[in-house]
């Protein structure tokens, strides 16, 4: 049963592999543009001819790689480098500005290598009972989800809900382009095929980000003399102190949880974690108003989950088969194409390839903590650059990863579009991050929703069988009331 | 006020840069499409010319899977092209362009230039349902099809181990019993949809839900929404064994390989359902024959000669290797979009 494992670790070539895995996935995370997903459909053909633990190691480590990698340009440019770390932004952000982004880069490493280890440890020691889980999700829970978490992500926006409930809108409105959900029907694609297939979540997510700040930045090109800003280059240990690491720990057992949980539903995404989790322990904390102006607690709590969905997402991929986004269809794929089956029979079948995998993902975890405190110091000259240097170079990564996730110059339009929107949004002071989970979850709910109305009409009273979709409603009600009472205290 | 203004004077001239910089990227860009399609054009007639269609293919051939990671077509071709690569001689560049059954990735084809080394794997049902169901307005012509390569694993109709019924006449007489109670998982607009059509024709009377994704249909199954769905052979067999599911017959037109025990629809008295899936390849409209003929007879040759690929397909699968030539895959695509024209009212419902 162990035959995988110790394989993994007794062959220098596959430890190496894990490694290179890593570097080049961390390398993809962090520009934005690059993503995990085309980091590993890159090596997927060269995979092909590899054993099948040799392939899985060497993915594992580039999707460990990618979506810790996301981190460094969030908390380095404001511009996540992956959807997973929008929310890391945040409190990286203020943090770097401040001079502490040796700091805020030690937290997001250190506690997106915890999150990791949790996930994997959940995913091998619980991963059938998780399995059952995730199979009991059904349409009536997805859309509860959905209506849950896009709620929780508009009253993180605080006093400024109308702003944030706008901008969830204006994502869910741009993921209805294309074709419809369930029947097919072609939406607001004004006769160009392009459009069919809509809109892509890379391009929203870089024109938002890199392509607005771009445009901001230019506004200041005449007037600002010194735009050359210091980063400690210096760290010291974990580059924070071992007391603020135990104030961190109920903090990062929460966000392992949320993280883990998300992960296992398949669809959803680090995203969407990372955001649920920052939303958790802001309301739980004693200091709520500090969130947002650089405080660590808001590195962990998006690091540790996102980075705990890794974990989670395999459960399903392994014992339902069921990919939950383009990175994990892509591993799906890679097993597949070496006649493993992921079902319920795979830990019989082939256990050998999941204790592979197992011992893959701690070898790539450990690579990554080690490979990213290396770099720090590296990382951090990028603040030393000027941004009329520096910008120009990001915006042109950004357009070839648009441009390359499918090979189109309509991608490139997009994101140069939503650049523009972005920088509106920015001027009028609407916040990006309901608009990139509104256009990641809308569709989900659209489409849940669609399914409970078919539900509906065959049995009305069939919500009642679904105790933890009306548990959800009812909990966003009662926190949505809540909080318009304390805004309306205010 | 003065900010106000600059802001806008900002906006303005950005606007006027981007439309004047993507005028002139689209203008260049349309420039060097028709310049690049002109030299391949003319590089194509030397070629022709110089016959060596003999020497196809001299680099890498891409092949456009239409359908998702992880599914039948895109496991089967993939399987396929490990032959391929080794028969041709070239590395095959496998991309999944997905959306809309298929069509998406059939619109990519319909702009795409006939050089010969861009492919796209689709199946039978889904081009002749598309049609059927109004979602497009084409049929299979306007690519030259290249071949059909294998068999769908079968779509097959599932209920869970525990469930009451143990054969299909069961499952169709409670329906009649309780009509519009029993919840069967499909997804719509597709060929599975067309397939619970073809059974709520032949009298049955389900519910239909749409449950996604062959997949997701088995997993919605396997979590109770559902009394029984629609699902391949593929996807299914594992819980056979897991002794959580149970088929309770194939749609295909013959008893699948790997479960002689599983009777057909029509053997289990669904008359008219069978659906018959078969993959194949096409080539944008204009490929030179020659090479669609040399590409069919490498496929045609791995699936006779290649023991690892047969068997391979037929752990998968649970069907034999199986391939034909473009004249009886011309004919299959023809039998197929006739029945799926048939019940063309009822699909747009």
């Amino acid at each position: 049963m162990l035959e995988g494992s110790v394989v993994v670790l007794s062959d220098p070539v596959i430890l190496l592999l894990i490694t290179a895995g890593v570097a080049v996935g961390i390398i993809f995370g962090s520009i934005p543009g690059l993503t995990a997903t085309m980091a590993l459909t890159m090596f997927l053909p060269v995979t092909y001819s590899m054993s099948p633990v040799m392939a899985v190691s060497l993915l594992m480590g580039l999707y460990i790689g990618g979506t810790s990698g996301g981190l460094i340009s969030a908390i380095l440019l404001n511009i996540p480098g992956t959807p997973s770390s929008v929310a890391t932004c945040f409190d990286g952000r203020p943090m770097a500005e401040r001079g502490e982004a040796a700091k805020a880069l030690g937290c997001g490493i250190f506690f997106s290598f915890i999150g990791t280890i949790f996930g994997l440890v959940l995913m091998m020691f619980i991963a059938p009972l998780l399995a059952k889980i995730a199979i009991l999700f059904g349409p009536f829970e997805y859309c509860a989800l959905a209506v849950f978490s896009l709620s929780l992500v508009v009253m993180l926006t605080g006093k400024d809900m109308i702003r944030g409930l706008i901008s969830v809108l204006l994502g869910v409105m741009l993921a209805t382009v294309g074709l419809a959900p369930i029947d097919s029907a072609k939406r607001f694609t004004f006769g160009l095929a392009q459009m069919n297939s809509g809109f892509q979540l890379l391009t929203l997510l870089i024109g938002l980000y890199a392509v607005s700040e771009i445009l901001n930045v230019a506004e200041h090109v005449f007037r600002e003399k010194a735009v050359i800003r210091e980063g400690t280059v210096t760290i010291k240990g974990l580059g924070f102190t071992w007391k603020e690491l135990k104030g961190q720990i109920k903090n990062c057992i929460y966000s392992s949880f949320i993280g883990a949980a998300i992960g296992i539903l398949p669809g959803i995404g680090g995203g969407t974690a990372g955001m649920l989790s920052y939303t958790f322990v802001k309301n739980r904390s004693r200091y709520p108003e500090k969130f947002g102006t650089g405080i660590m607690d808001g590195i962990v709590a998006s690091e540790t989950s996102n980075n705990a969905c890794i974990g989670g997402a395999m459960v399903p991929l392994l014992t339902l088969g069921i990919p939950g986004d383009g990175t994990t269809a892509v591993l799906l794929g890679a097993l597949m194409v070496h006649n493993v089956s992921a079902g319920p029979l795979i830990f019989q079948k082939n256990a050998a390839v999941v204790y592979g995998i197992y011992t893959a993902m701690l070898v790539a975890s450990i690579a990554m903590l080690v490979l990213e405190y290396a770099g720090i110091r590296g990382f951090v000259y990028v603040l030393k650059v000027p941004k009329y240097y520096l910008l120009p170079v990001v915006i042109c990564l950004c357009l070839v990863g648009a441009f390359g996730s499918s090979n189109r110059m309509f991608d490139v339009y997009c994101t140069l579009a939503f650049g523009i929107l972005g920088y509106g949004m920015k001027k009028l002071e609407f916040p990006f991050p309901p608009a990139i989970l509104g256009f990641i979850l809308g569709p989900l709910f659209e489409s849940s929703l669609r399914r409970v109305s078919q539900y509906l009409t065959i049995d009305p009273m069939s919500w009642a069988g679904h105790p933890a979709a009306v548990v959800l409603l009812l909990v966003t009600a009662a926190l949505l009331i809540m909080n318009l009472r304390k805004i309306h205290s205010a | 006020m003065k900010k106000w203004l600059s802001y806008l004077l900002m906006a303005i001239m950005i606007l006027t840069i981007t439309s004047g910089c993507s005028k002139s990227e689209k203008d260049s860009g349309g420039e060097t499409d028709t310049q690049v399609s002109d030299t391949q054009k003319r590089e194509e007639t030397q070629i022709q010319k110089a016959d060596s269609v003999e020497n196809w293919p001299e680099k890498s051939i891409n092949i456009v899977i239409t359908s998702s990671a992880g599914g039948d077509g895109d496991y089967l071709m993939r399987l396929l092209a490990a032959g391929l690569e080794k028969e041709l001689g070239v590395n095959l560049v496998l991309t999944n362009v997905t959306g809309g059954n298929g069509s998406v990735g059939m619109d990519d084809l319909m702009k795409k230039e006939p050089d010969g080394y861009t492919f796209y794997v689709n199946n039978t049902c889904a081009l002749s349902a598309n049609e059927a169901n109004g979602l497009v307005d084409y049929d299979y012509t306007v690519s030259d099809p290249v071949g059909i390569f294998a068999k769908h694993s079968g779509e097959m109709i599932w209920v869970r181990a525990d469930s009451p019924y143990k054969t299909m006449e069961e499952l169709v007489a409670a329906t009649k019993d309780a009509p519009g109670k029993l919840t069967i998982g499909v997804s719509m607009g597709g060929s599975v949809y067309a397939a619970a059509m073809m059974l709520q024709k032949a009298g049955a009377e389900f519910a239909l839900v749409d449950a996604a994704d062959g997949s997701d249909r088995i997993i919605s199954l396997l979590g109770g929404q559902v009394d029984c769905c629609i699902a391949g052979y593929g996807i299914g067999k594992e819980y056979i064994e897991s002794g959580d599911l149970r088929p309770l017959c194939t749609l295909m037109g013959s008893r699948s390989e790997a479960l002689p025990d599983v009777p057909t629809a029509e053997e289990a008295g669904v008359e008219g359902l069978a659906i018959n899936n078969l993959f194949l390849l096409l080539a944008p409209k204009g490929t030179d024959p020659a090479v669609i003929e040399k590409l069919n007879k490498a496929v045609r040759k791995i699936t006779e000669e290649n023991k690892d690929y047969g068997e391979a397909v037929t752990s998968y699968s649970g069907q034999n290797a199986y391939a034909l030539d473009v004249g009886d895959t011309i004919d299959i695509l023809d039998q197929t979009r006739e029945q799926f024209m048939a019940i063309s009212d009822l699909l747009k419902k």
